[in-house]
């Protein structure tokens, strides 16, 4: 501490105290962050005849668990949630098939076509999904897949665009001697991919894993075009079967119970894998 | 002989075979749709009338006309002139922040709360914010209340209600971008700080001087996808909080689109309005790669 | 093959979780019906809709109906669009009268009696022959006249007696009691009471601007089939209606605001669709109802919105179940499940009013309702946007009400005249 605070800062705050300020800061920050959800969680085990008469609560005055059961009465909720997990995964497991063996030759092959193709599917970041969602209902409709899962999975893989940037900076900063040595025991192509530059490559992959699946998690519009039965719905497109026509009805308990319960897989794994993930987007995202 | 010549074959194929799966995809379901609404957008058609008419440019003059397409597309530069800044600028500044504090127990804190929103779906968010924002009896209200100032309006007056949905848009997706930028700072090599500090140099000058440059390539990268994904999530917000409204006041280019399309089976001028997104995506985005290919000689 | 795996899991799901009575279209055996029928609705399995879904099931008549949600009005069109096009349209569907043309024009909503006229007649005898036209469209009878809503003023009954305001509500109402009303209580309450925070609200849509429109002489949609926004009277009407927010005695917000702030006890008037009926005297406002306003010394006509239920499979056999059900909705027994919604009743049979707060509503009814515009032509699905777009910019002065009511006179005529 004492060699660090020395001469050239004599005016600036001492470095104990300049932490200090930082921490009481991000702590606001993150309070003011957090806030809008308050009314959510306390609402959520707030029995639901005592809502409506409070605009704002920051405690929950008779705690229940019963907005859980109600909702879980009303709609197959724990299905959703099966389903959300379901297509999520499968998004999640289609984009790393797509995006992990496409980094990997972009990083570190060299073929004819291989900057026009590498623009071609990187430009794809850029394309707000919204863009292709007419002639892809026409098309999902065409070929009879609506109200499948489907039709709710396949249209969403496609957008890796930012993976397979990201795992060619990946495969790229690994070091080169790895593959020669590897080369060498006349290890091919496919060996090299899989036993020398993914097994490498691991955090990345976790790091993307956990983006892509949020990302997959709380996909709303395209779900609430193409997902028609109950039984099929995820829970962020069958949240708005709790707010239905006759609006006067609308059960907040049980509606911010189910939101509850839509957030906490992703916090989880977003808390559990944070750490983690800072440190796999760094080396990606460096220059090599 | 034989087995080798079809080494020498793999050899050639191996990297089409790799990266062949992705390029179809991104062809048929992304590429796809564009070419498939340069040919919805010469048409009059609403998906279930056994009549196709060909219209030419109609569809194009219609939009170019429209007083709301407009405005949408108007609210739609104010929306990037807005949040283009405030998603790159801020999450840095909270990331350099965080960065200050690392190796203490709250930094994992920080982190979590400040990401929370992002992980969000936007039917849980549009709730929990017309509840703060009730123009009646919301907390925002009664917060300025209690201080003396007048009420606000908040996203039901016309001249707010862009700001509102921009505040929220920021609020739901800065998370990803702090990350980003988080870990581009610690990807910077620490001996520089020491190093820069025997030099006498400030904080502030070694952030402009050493850790500036150095999370350029980062800072490419999160231009260069802020700019399209905020154009995806205002959609999402102004669905759960404005539609739109009041007026039209809050749209944005793609919620137009979402409505022509969706909403009113008018898939021709939607794919008309989708062409002209398409435009300006695709030259943005090869003017931000040229930029950055010179700046950060990437590629 | 699919039917097969829906089942499983479905019962899977039984098993899982205890569905109650929720889940009781999901859960019934496929053995026990010869036709199964898919309704989509505007209404979940925890709605009254499902109450009516279950009697006529549980009469096991060789016909199971199954009641799908797919959200408001705007979203299930859509995927009737999608499923319609992909060559399996719901059997039946719950659609708004605003979308009428649209659901017959382009979606295809079949005649009832082309399907069979005996019972299609005995069907529609059961109703009020003044609701009929709303579910004639091009000639043909498209489905039932299902749901019916008037909007009605909501009082809470606390804050009125608070700011000493005569508890005696009078039966026909007018907008000089009303806004004189809503004056005393800013006057009383305002900044000195601990939840009330605004006067009134007279909800933002197309069903209230169409009232005070009608009420002060004017059409929306003239009966000659003309647009009469241009018009003295309905410039008039809407003036009216606009006042109170120009005024600062309402501040205009979306319906769920709305309903948010008028049961904390912050709105002490709310005019808005009779179905609150069920919730709002209940909760922490305690309402109490009356008429919805006219105008001083002008006739009232009052204004109702409401939804149908129609047929659209194309197989013969579905649709003769399809009859079956509207048969049964029709009835007598149907009719008495369904009034708890808090709908009005536009059947032909005596059923009691589920409680007092909706007298004012069906006394509207007697009165004379007319029908939400439902815009012609085959860009319709438009014109309620349009029209609310330039409501809203009316009541916000983004424009004088005159030069408002030209424009969306203007933008709907170019709309209508499409085709």
């Amino acid at each position: 501490m004492t060699a660090r605070s020395t001469s050239a800062r004599s005016l600036a705050l001492p470095f104990s105290l300049r932490r200090a300020v930082v921490h009481v800061v991000l702590l606001c920050l993150s309070v003011a962050t957090v806030f809008p959800l308050v009314w959510m969680v306390t609402s959520a085990f707030t029995p639901n005849e005592l809502i409506a008469a409070k605009a704002i609560r920051l405690w929950p005055e008779q705690p229940t668990l019963s907005n859980f059961t109600i909702a879980a009465a009303r709609h197959p909720i724990w299905m959703w949630l099966w389903n959300s997990v379901l297509t999520s995964t499968l998004i999640t497991l289609g984009k790393l098939v797509l995006a992990l063996p496409a980094g990997y030759a972009f990083g570190r092959m060299e073929f004819p076509g291989h900057k026009f193709l590498f623009w071609l599917v990187v430009a794809t970041m850029s394309f707000p999904t919204v863009l292709a969602i007419i002639p892809t209902y026409i098309a999902i409709v065409k070929v009879q897949a609506f109200d499948t899962y489907g039709a709710m999975i396949i249209p969403s893989i496609p957008y890796v665009g930012f993976y397979v940037f990201y795992f060619r900076q990946a495969f790229r900063s690994l070091q080169g001697s790895m593959f020669e040595a590897a080369r060498m025991d006349g290890a091919g192509i496919w060996r090299q991919f899989w036993e020398i530059a993914v097994p490498n490559v691991v955090p990345s992959i976790a790091a993307l894993s956990v983006i892509s699946f949020m990302g997959a998690w709380n996909i709303y519009l395209w779900g609430q075009l193409v997902l028609e039965d109950t039984f099929k719905k995820t829970l962020t497109t069958g949240i708005a079967a709790f707010a239905d026509l006759d609006g006067a009805e609308v059960l907040w308990g049980p509606l911010m119970a189910t939101s509850l319960l839509s957030v906490v897989p992703v916090l989880v794994l977003f808390l559990i894998a944070q750490r983690f993930i800072v440190d796999a987007l760094a080396p990606g995202l460096g220059e090599k | 002989m034989n087995g080798l010549k079809l080494r020498s074959l793999t050899r050639l194929l191996a990297p089409y075979l790799f990266v062949g799966p992705t390029v179809l995809a991104v062809l048929v379901f992304l590429y796809g749709p564009i070419v498939g609404s340069a040919v919805l957008s010469v048409l009059d058609w609403n998906l279930l009338s056994p009549d196709i008419n060909f219209v030419g440019t109609a569809n194009y003059k219609a939009m170019f006309g429209s007083a709301d397409f407009q405005l949408s597309a108007w609210n739609t530069l104010l929306y990037c002139a807005i949040l283009i800044p405030a998603q790159i600028v801020l999450p840095l500044i909270l990331a350099v922040m965080i960065h200050a504090v690392r190796g203490s127990r709250m930094d994992t804190v920080y982190r979590g709360m400040l990401f929370l929103p992002t992980i969000l779906a936007y039917s849980v968010a549009g709730v929990a914010w017309s509840w703060l924002l009730n123009p009646v009896n919301g907390l925002f209200n009664e917060v300025l209340t209690a201080f003396g100032f007048p009420r606000s309006r908040w996203h039901t007056d016309p001249d707010l209600a862009l700001l509102c949905v921009s505040l929220i848009t920021f609020w739901k997706t800065f998370g990803l971008n702090m990350l980003l930028w988080l870990a581009a700072i610690a990807n910077v090599p620490p001996g520089l700080r020491e190093a820069s500090r025997l030099d006498g140099a400030s904080r502030w000058q070694y952030f402009w001087t050493i850790e500036l440059p150095m999370i350029t390539p980062t800072a490419f990268f999160i231009s260069v996808t802020t700019l399209f994904h905020i154009l995806d999530d205002i959609v999402g917000v102004i669905d759960v909080l404005t539609h739109g409204g009041p007026a039209g006041r809050s749209s944005s280019i793609l919620y137009f689109l979402w409505q022509q399309g969706m909403q009113f089976f008018q898939f021709g001028q939607a794919s008309a309005v989708a062409m002209i997104i398409i435009v300006v995506v695709l030259s943005v985005t090869w003017m931000q790669f040229r930029v950055g290919e010179k700046r950060v000689h990437y590629g | 093959m699919v039917q097969t795996s829906r089942l499983s899991r479905r019962q899977f799901l039984a098993g899982a979780t205890a569905l109650a009575g929720a889940g009781a279209t999901g859960l019934r055996p496929a053995f026990s019906a010869d036709a199964q029928i898919e309704i989509s609705s505007t209404w979940g399995a925890d709605k009254p809709f499902q109450k009516v879904v279950d009697a006529f099931n549980d009469k096991k008549l060789g016909v199971t109906v199954v009641n799908r949600f797919d959200g408001d009005y705007e979203a299930a069109t859509a995927k009737a669009v999608a499923s319609i096009a992909a060559g399996r349209p719901p059997a039946m569907m719950i659609t708004g009268w605003k979308f009428g043309y649209f659901a017959k024009r382009t979606l295809g909503a079949r005649d009832l009696r082309e399907i069979n006229a005996a019972k299609a007649e005995a069907i529609a005898a059961n109703f009020n022959p003044s609701v009929l036209p709303l579910v004639t469209i091009d000639g043909a009878l498209i489905g039932l006249p299902w749901a019916m809503s008037t909007p009605i003023t909501f009082i809470n009954s606390t804050l009125w007696r608070e700011a000493g305001l005569d508890p005696a509500l009078p039966e026909n109402p007018d907008t000089d009691w009303l806004y004189g009303a809503a004056r005393q209580l800013d006057s009383k309450l305002k900044d000195k009471h601990a939840t009330y925070r605004s006067a009134l609200a007279l909800s933002n849509n197309e069903w209230t601007s169409q009232s005070f429109i009608q009420n002060a002489g004017g059409f929306i949609i003239d009966p000659a089939g003309k647009l009469a926004l241009n018009s003295p009277e309905a410039v008039a009407g809407m003036e009216q209606y606009c006042a109170p927010a120009f005024e600062g005695l309402w501040l205009p917000v979306s319906a769920k605001e709305q309903d948010a702030a008028f049961e904390a006890g912050a709105l002490a008037i709310c005019t808005t669709s009779s179905t609150r009926a069920t919730v709002f005297p209940f909760g922490a406002a305690k309402a109490v109802t009356t008429k919805f306003p006219g105008l001083p010394g002008q006739a009232r006509k009052m204004n109702s919105g409401g939804n149908f239920l129609a047929v659209y499979t194309r197989n013969q056999e579905q649709a003769e179940a399809s009859l079956a059900f509207l048969e049964f909705c029709a009835s007598r027994e149907g009719q008495s499940i369904w009034s708890s919604v808090g709908y009005l009743n536009t059947s032909v049979h005596d059923i009691p009013l589920i409680n007092e707060f909706m007298k004012p509503a069906a006394g509207q009814l007697t009165d004379g309702l007319t029908a939400e515009t439902i815009w012609p032509g085959k860009r319709g699905l438009e014109g309620q946007t349009i029209w609310r777009k330039w409501v809203s910019r009316m009541l916000l002065k983004e424009t004088p009400v005159a030069d408002g009511m030209k424009g969306a006179n203007d933008e709907l005529a170019a709309l209508i005249g499409a085709g």
